[in-house]
This record gives structure tokens, sequence and C-alpha cells, in this order.
């Protein structure tokens, strides 16, 4: 069927552009409800994105200027029959449209070689699913006071061919396994809930992730909420994924063209304090098997690496092929991988009351994702301690709130990293004087 | 290029020959299909789109064999391939079964098609009209606030087409839907910050209008948060306007009466069925036939007719939200709230419209009542903890109350935590008014997005803020 939609859209007179991607996706999806299956799905679509141009010349001033208008619709085989209607309505909506003119992306010199499908989830049908079922049964059972809540298993794979009229051709094969589950205890109120992705089978490392499940379930038995006031916080686990969204949201090129950001390259995007560790963040598509890898984006942009922020000061945007024609900067594709220089700390440095203050170190969130205008975060804490003169001592409940630029700007980086889905970069994160509610 | 043979408008007939073959091999069969269509038109001070979705559908077919279910979906809706997928996985969920297991109701036999009317169908208005609205909405928008830095018009809607059938039911529903939201964002050199506001509602573009009224307040609330400092932390009284009650609703209680989390021990309510939750002037409702609104059906996607169920009836947890796979388990009557984000999911169960009901005292009253708290308007987001029964729920907009006056004073953004029990324990007035925007979804833990509503009335209680 690509063949066929891409000879009509070149026969198409009143487009300027077009480009068209098919996706074909197959899921294996396993449900278990406490010990049960309560069950197992397969899923097989295939589906086409059409997206078009239409140039127009617009009178602006006392001359002349070219716009762009572009729409775009998703078609099946199912609405096959429908094609020439739906072209016609997505041609029609775009040229009602005037924006500033792009067009689609050129074919680039080379795409990076990624491996990103692991034939250990695409052939097997649903015997690795099976596999880890049993596996987490075992896991769990494993667990003294402790037993398995649910679980689910989602094993993904898709391949995409990519064509457009500026002649790129470019194919990508993906595969993602995606898991969740709830270890519960016998504890009214206790339970911990966990999720993740990873492109590998190989790279889930289910029983350890159950055993940290589990301890955190024990910590939080006995954990009340921490203390009212401003306090150093050190920052681990699921709140990486989040800290540092704010600043890349400050990096984005459909950002600054839409005006949402202040942000100007070379210009600082938070003040460092004494004693902070440098922050120089990247955007990197191209690490291998992560999640947030890709050889070609949406828009048909090869996967990079480029550095976004160099000690707090943002030196470039990353951007898709339509955004780096309106800022006229290169294209770095949609947003990938987060990398974050490490720091020279030590974690039990990091991990150190001082001052007679009790330091926060949480790790568990009930939802934890700055306000990528603002920078502000607030979040409900489901799992940390607090390391006070007198020990330590679990604390769950009550909120942490701040704002990114200063708390990034006060920031110890630990010398460890780790990799999650999306972020590789310090393990451990340590902010000054942070708003905690508790007691 | 070659036409399909399997159309969505025949798709009932099909289905039903194939849940017949199929119980042929397992003890229950039953078969889904959705196909959605719509429009989304936005102009900024940037840049404008019209998106018109063309049709998307598939189907999913679901096997019970005593004690799981297989199911198969699939947009290949090529008759043969179907029937092969479907026969092919039957076979291997009768192979799996172990023993007798359990049986499905099919429930009552009923043959019907339902529809919410639209007097201007989504599908019939013009695309440009949609645009020409988009651009109405953002250049009010944009003219009300020196500060705007961006103003954005939104307006969509939905068209969405679903098929159930089983040996008993043979059900279809249309159920169109339109948005319109705006949303600006205010600069003052040094700190940028964004609002946004809007409508959704069930039926036609009948219902447009919202924005343009309200462009100019939300404007002036833009611009009183770039000087807006955080909140103190502590506990307070409050006044929850209805986006927030509604939001206390959904997260309060609606994520925590899903009876799926019952069966997997994931939720506390199962404890307290009959027991006081809230104070003794609470009632909340999910209600998917509530008219006008955008999370309104029929019957849900295990073929459950719609009805209201009283979750918690004046402070006593009564009823949860049953999906068919929890409901036979746990042995409760079923609620229309089996749902699936799409053919390519499982079906949970699920809010719907989810409520507090309106009380006795005028929102006046609630305010006039507060020497000194905050009045909580323009709620972002909120997360559920069903088995801890904790709470998250944040905002934009905490207004000071001081003497049973609104002052100047404002703070954001502002978070609410706490215990459910004690939030809802602690709700001393509630208001008679009533109002649910209907914008935004639910996901299930972190994925599965459905469309839900929320709202109530005006609410004063206590809480923790920061």
């Amino acid at each position: 069927m690509l063949i066929p939609i891409t000879d009509r859209l070149h026969a198409e007179e009143g487009i300027s552009g077009w480009q068209v991607r098919e996706i074909r996706k197959k899921s294996l999806q396993w449900f278990l409800n406490k010990e049960r299956t309560e069950s197992r799905r397969q899923v097989d679509s295939r589906t086409f994105e059409v997206e078009v141009l239409v140039n127009h010349v617009e009178k602006r001033g006392g001359g002349k200027e070219r716009a762009t208008g572009s729409s775009r619709f998703v078609t099946d085989e199912a609405s096959f029959g429908r094609f020439e209607e739906d072209l016609r309505s997505a041609v029609f909506a775009a040229s009602l449209v005037k924006n500033q003119a792009y067009s689609m992306t050129d074919p680039g010199p080379w795409v990076p070689n990624l491996s990103l499908a692991d034939p250990a989830l695409g052939a097997s049908g649903f015997a690795p699913l099976a596999a880890l079922s049993d596996r987490i049964r075992q896991a769990a059972g494993r667990e003294a006071g402790m037993r398995l809540g649910a679980a689910e298993f989602f094993a993904d794979t898709v391949q995409v061919r990519h064509v457009n009229s500026q002649g790129l051709q470019a194919a990508q094969e993906t595969s993602l396994l995606s898991w969740e589950f709830a270890l519960v205890s016998d504890d009214p109120s206790g339970e911990v809930f966990r999720t993740g992705k990873r492109r590998r089978l190989s790279d889930f490392d289910l029983e350890g992730d159950l055993a940290a499940a589990a301890e955190s379930l024990r910590r939080r038995a006995s954990a009340g909420p921490p203390a009212t006031g401003r306090f150093d916080v050190v920052f681990s686990g699921e709140a990486l994924d989040h800290l540092f969204d704010f600043f890349a949201a400050q990096a984005s090129a459909a950002a600054k063209y839409n005006r949402l950001t202040l942000s100007e390259p070379g210009k600082p995007l938070l003040q460092a304090g004494p004693g902070a560790s440098a922050f120089h963040l990247w955007h990197d598509a191209t690490l291998p098997w992560a999640v947030g890898s890709y050889r070609v984006d949406p828009s048909g942009v090869p996967g990079c690496r480029r550095m976004l922020v160099e000690d707090g000061v943002l030196r470039a945007y990353w951007a898709n092929s339509r955004y780096a024609q309106y800022l006229g900067i290169p294209a770095t594709g949609e947003l990938g991988n987060l990398v974050v220089a490490p720091g020279k700390h030590g974690d039990s440095g990091l991990l150190e009351a001082a001052g007679g203050r009790p330091l926060y170190h949480l790790f568990e969130f009930s939802y934890f994702e700055p306000n990528p205008v603002t920078g502000e975060f607030s979040a409900e804490i489901r799992g940390g301690e607090e390391i006070g003169p007198g020990g330590r001592r679990p604390v769950k409940g009550g909120s942490v709130s701040g704002n990114s630029a200063q708390a990034i700007g006060s920031a110890k980086f630990s010398a460890s990293t780790v990799q999650r889905e999306r972020y590789q970069g310090p393990g451990l994160v340590r902010c000054e004087n942070l708003t905690l509610a508790g007691d | 290029m070659a036409d399909k043979k399997l159309r969505f408008e025949g798709l009932k007939d099909f289905l039903a020959g194939i849940v017949e073959e199929a119980e042929k091999v397992v003890p229950y069969a039953s078969a889904f299909a959705m196909r959605r269509q719509g429009v989304r038109a936005s102009v900024s001070s940037t840049q404008s789109a019209v998106v018109p979705e063309a049709p998307w559908m598939g189907l999913t077919v679901s096997l019970w064999n005593g004690e799981q279910f297989f199911e198969y979906s699939s947009n290949h809706l090529d008759p043969e391939s179907v029937r092969g997928g479907v026969m092919r996985l039957a076979a291997e969920a009768a192979a799996a079964r172990a023993g007798e297991g359990r049986d499905l109701d099919p429930g009552p036999a009923l043959e019907k098609h339902f529809e919410i009317s639209a007097a201007r169908d989504p599908l019939a208005a013009k695309l440009k009209d949609k645009l020409d609205y988009a651009r109405q909405m953002q250049e009010k928008l944009a003219g009300a606030s020196p500060k705007a830095r961006n103003a954005a018009g939104i307006c969509s809607d939905l068209v969405t087409e679903e098929v159930y059938v089983n040996r008993a039911k043979r059900l279809s529903q249309r159920l169109p839907r339109v948005e319109e939201a705006m949303q600006i964002t205010v600069a003052d050199g040094t700190r940028t910050t964004q609002l946004w506001d809007g409508q959704s509602r069930a039926g036609g573009w009948e219902n447009r209008g919202y924005c343009l009224e309200k462009a100019a307040g939300l404007a002036a609330d833009a611009e009183r948060l770039l000087s807006a400092p955080r909140m103190e932390p502590g506990f307070h009284d409050v006044v929850a306007d209805p986006s927030w009650s509604g939001m206390l609703a959904h997260e309060a209680f609606g994520h925590g009466t899903e009876t799926d989390m019952y069966l997997k021990d994931r939720a506390k309510g199962r404890e307290y069925m009959d027991k006081p939750v809230a104070s003794a002037i609470t009632t909340l409702f999910d209600d998917p036939t509530l008219p006008g609104q955008s999370g309104t059906f029929f019957f849900d996607h295990e073929g459950a007719l719609a009805a209201p169920t009283k979750v918690i009836d004046r402070g006593i947890l009564r009823r949860g939200m049953t999906d068919l796979y929890s409901a036979t388990f746990l042995g409760y009557e079923r609620s229309a709230n089996g749902r699936r984000e799409s053919w390519e999911r499982k079906a949970y169960a699920r809010m719907t419209n989810t409520f507090f009901a309106p009380g006795a005292s005028d929102p006046g009253e609630l305010i006039a009542s507060v020497e000194d708290g905050f009045y909580l308007r323009y709620p972002s987001n909120g997360m559920e903890d069903p088995k801890g029964w904790g709470i998250q729920c944040e905002g934009l907009w905490a207004q000071r109350i001081r003497g049973g006056r609104l002052t100047d004073e404002v703070v954001s953004p502002v978070i609410m935590t706490g215990f459910v029990p004690d939030s809802l324990q602690s709700i001393s007035l509630v208001g008679n008014d009533f109002r649910i925007d209907g914008l935004g979804g639910c996901g299930k833990g972190h994925k599965e997005y459905v469309k839900v509503t929320l709202g109530g009335p005006h609410l004063r209680f206590r809480a923790r803020l920061a």
C-alpha cells in the first residue's frame, strides 16, 4: 500500500511537499491479577500517517512572502477506500493555514546505525511474557509478608518506513518491553507500584526491581511525614526521570518559536550557587539500546547527540525539521535521551546531614513533573528517608516543592551515574533549601 | 487502490457471526469495535493548524476460557484474516483451560442503536468555520493582555462510534463531542507563566461560546500569576471551586473505588464498603448518563448499560465501579465502567462523569464562612493512591480569604496532599451550585487514557497546602 500512496502523492498537483510513515505494530500484552493470569492480548496494526504541505504566496507590507500550510491524516486498510476523500480534506485544510514557510526534510548523508530491536521480544510469541509472569510470581513469593497485587508486561515491535517528497527514504525497527507491577503487603496501606521500559529483554532486571520494591515497602511500613520547613533534599530514583525536564523545555526550538520561553543562546538558564556542580546537558538519540534513541525522528531527521546546556548556559536548541528551519539552526530531531554530566561527589558525602539540620533523601513520588514553562515543581512524597544527627528514619506523605532553576543552581551531583528510561546522569542530586510540607 | 470488504457499518452482523463461531470452542466470546473521526483546529500567536482526523477503526474479540481472557485486536479488517486470527486464538484459549472455570453472564438480550443528538453535527460543520472560531478565541485572548507572549484558541470535535456484540446483545452507539480551549502565556521580562480554560460537551457545535466569554478573565488571572509568590506550607481552611472539587472527587474516591483495584488488593475502599468515609453532607456519583457531558455514553465496552452509581451516599461508601472481570470474581452487581482506551487496549474499571452532588449552601456563604484560608481555582493535575489513601492535587491558583472575603493576595502554584478520609471528613459546607468543565481525561497509573469528566459544587474543607 505504501507505493500506491506515494505514487498518488507524487501526482497531486495542489501540494508542495508530503511525507508518509508506514507504521506496522505488533503488541503482545500479558496481565496478572494477583497470581492469576487475567488476560493475554495480541494486537496487530498497520497505519499510514500522511502529511501534506501547501505553499501560498502572501502579500505582506509592500512585498510578497511565501507561507506554508500543513495538515495530516492517518489511514489504514479499512479506510483506504476513502483515501481520495481524506487527501482532498487534508489538502483543503492545509490551504486554510498560512504559517511561516518550511519544507519537508532533505535526505541526510547518513543515519546512525543503531540496533533498537531485540529479537528476543519479536520472534517468540507470548513465550517471553509467560516467562516474565512466572519469574515475577516466584520473586514475589520470596518476599515475606508480601504478595503480588498485579503485573502487566507489554512486548511491542514497531517497523516504520518513512518516505517524503524530498527523496528521503528511511526505515527503522524498534522493540519496547514495558512493565508495571504492584507489590502489596499485609500492612493495610502497603503498596509499591513500579513501571519501566527497556528496549531489550535482557536489560530488565525483574528480580532486582522487585527486591528493591520490597525493600521500599518494608521501609514504608514504619514511615511518617517529613518535617515542615526548608531543607536540603537529595533526589534519586524516579525523581531523576523528570528533574531536568524544565531545562529540556527551555532548550526546545518549538518552545522558543512559540514564545513559551525567554531563553536565549549564550545566556544562563540558572544562577549557579557556591559549591554547585557544573551543569552540562545533552540531547542524545544515539545511546545504544536506550528508550529515547532513534535512527530517524518522525520528521525524518537522523538521530544525533547535541550539547544543549554548558555550565548552566544555553548553547543550542533541540529541533525537529520544521522548527530548525524556522529558527535557522541545525536540526537535531525530536528530544531523545537527556544526558547530564556527573559531578565529583561521592554518594556517602551527598547523603550526610550538615549543620545540625536534617537532610531528606527522596526517591518515590505520586507524580513528579516540573512545570515546563515556570520550572516550579511540587510532588507528594511516597518514599524517602530523613537523615539527621540522630540517625535515619523513613518518610512518606507530605510534599516537596521548589523551582527547577533554583534547585539545580544549588545542586551537587554524584560521580556515580545511572541509566534510566530516557535519562543518563548522576544517580544522586543534592539540592539546597527546598520546601517540605509534612507534620 | 482496492477497497476493503469489511466496513464499520456492517461490523455488527460480522462480529455476531464471529462470536457464535468462537463460542463453539470457548464458553464465552464477545466483540467490540470502534471508529473515531474528528477535527482539531488551533490558532496561536505564532501559527495555526487544521487537522482533520480521518476515521480510525479497529476491533477486539474477547475469548473467555473460564479462567482468563484471550483477546485478538486488529485493524486488518479483512474478514478471513479476522476469522482466522480469532479461531486460532480460540483454540489456544480452549487448550489452556485447566478446569470448569467460571461462567460470564452475557446479560439480558438487547439489540439497539443509541445516539447522542447534535443540532450541529461535528462531521457536517465546515473546516473553515472551525478555524475561524479558533481564530476568534485567539484574537480575543491575545487582545486581553499586553503581556501576552502567546495566546492560543483550540477547538476540536470527535465522533466516536462503537459496537458491542455478545450472544445476547447487539449494541451500537454514536457519541459526538466538541471541545474548546484557550491558553495564554504571559511574561514580564523575567518570569513566564501560563494559564488555560475551556470546556468539553457531548453533542455538536451548538455548544460553542464558552471561551469567548471567559477570555478577558483568563488573561487578567494569568497576569496576576506573574507576581504570585509560592505558598508557605501549612494546614488551611479552603474553598474549592467546582473544578478543584471535581479533581478531589476523581483522585480521592474515584480511583479508590474502581473494583479491579479491589480484586488486586490495591484499594483500601473494599474494607470500607458501607462504612463512613466522608462527612455526612458528602455524596459522590459516577454517572455515564449525565446529559450533555462528554464522559456520557449508553453502554460500556463490555456491554453493560449505563446507569448512575452512587459511590458515597451522605458520607457512607456504598458502591464501587466495576469492569466485567472484577465484578464476576467479587460477586458485585455490574456498573457500566468497563472501558478501553481504544480497540488496541484492555478493558479496566474506569470512571465516566464523576462529581460531588450539590448541597444546600450558596457558594458565597462558603467564602464568608472562612476567617483565614484560601480559595482554590485552576487545578492542573492530580494523582491517586487507592491503597494508601494519600492524595496529591496540584493547581495554579490559591487566593487568600481573610475575614470572610477574598483578598488580592494570590499564591501559585499550590499542592494539596493528605489522607483521603481526613480531607473528606473535613468537608463542612457543600455549595448548591454545580459545574463540570469536561476538559481533560484520565490515565490508569501512567497509561490507558480515557475521556472522563469531573466537577461538582463549591466545597469547604481543610487541607495541607504547600
